[in-house]
């Protein structure tokens, strides 16, 4: 376990805090918030201050998140990113652009043959542009982990 | 997954004086986790670092790495 956590660069640590905050926080928002929004037991200001809330939750997680890493890992943390890094991430993000397009048309297509508010369709595509977020970040932990 | 390439890489740092990862990492100029990567075959390093390795051992690229 310590040789696997060792084989990862700052980077990679910095990806699975991200992705494991983001898969935490918005399950639970996705689970709890969704369903309120369509039985109507949530109203429309509650839906943006909770979606305020989360978002500052997010950004304040991994920020915290982040000073601990570098805290533990000083030298990684002040090497930055390298050639590795930055072609993972460019690879993993070519992937999930394929995927943000296709939940684009799925949502418009969704869109003109259901009537949907649109406070839900707002969400649809924040919670698509989460969704293609998370898979990024799993995309690149797999690449870390398998090789490229 | 790497292609076939494979590199002489732990030999020539057990040759250079058991020089660690951190040192020839440093001397090219990566994170140490990509030279443990490059190491085990999980990742084909761009030329130019190709080329910083074998200059850090002192080395020609092909006695660095063989394309299988």
């Amino acid at each position: 376990m310590l040789e696997v956590i060792g084989s990862m660069s700052f980077r990679e640590k910095s990806v699975w805090i991200s992705t494991a905050i983001m898969v935490w926080l918005w399950s639970w928002y996705a689970s709890a918030v969704i369903p309120g929004i369509a039985d109507g037991s949530i109203t429309r200001a509650e839906t943006v201050g909770l979606f305020v809330g989360m978002t500052v939750a997010v950004v304040v997680m991994e920020v915290i998140a982040h000073i601990i890493l570098a805290i533990f890992s000083p030298r990684d943390a002040n090497s930055g990113e390298d050639e590795r890094d930055r072609m993972i991430n460019r690879r993993a993000e070519s992937h999930s652009a394929w995927m943000l397009g296709g939940g684009i048309i799925t949502i418009c297509m969704f869109t003109m043959f259901q009537d949907l508010t649109a406070v839900s369709v707002v969400h649809l595509l924040l919670l698509l542009l989460i969704a293609v977020e998370i898979a990024t970040g799993a995309l690149e932990i797999l690449y870390y982990r398998r090789g490229m | 997954m790497a292609a076939k390439i494979e590199n002489q890489i732990r030999r020539l740092r057990f040759e250079q004086g058991e020089m660690t990862q951190q040192a020839l990492a440093e001397a090219v100029g990566v994170t140490r986790q990509t030279i443990i990567a490059v190491e085990k075959g999980k990742y084909s390093p761009s030329l130019e670092v190709a080329f910083r390795i074998a200059r850090a051992f002192g080395v020609g690229l092909e006695e660095v790495f063989q394309f299988e």
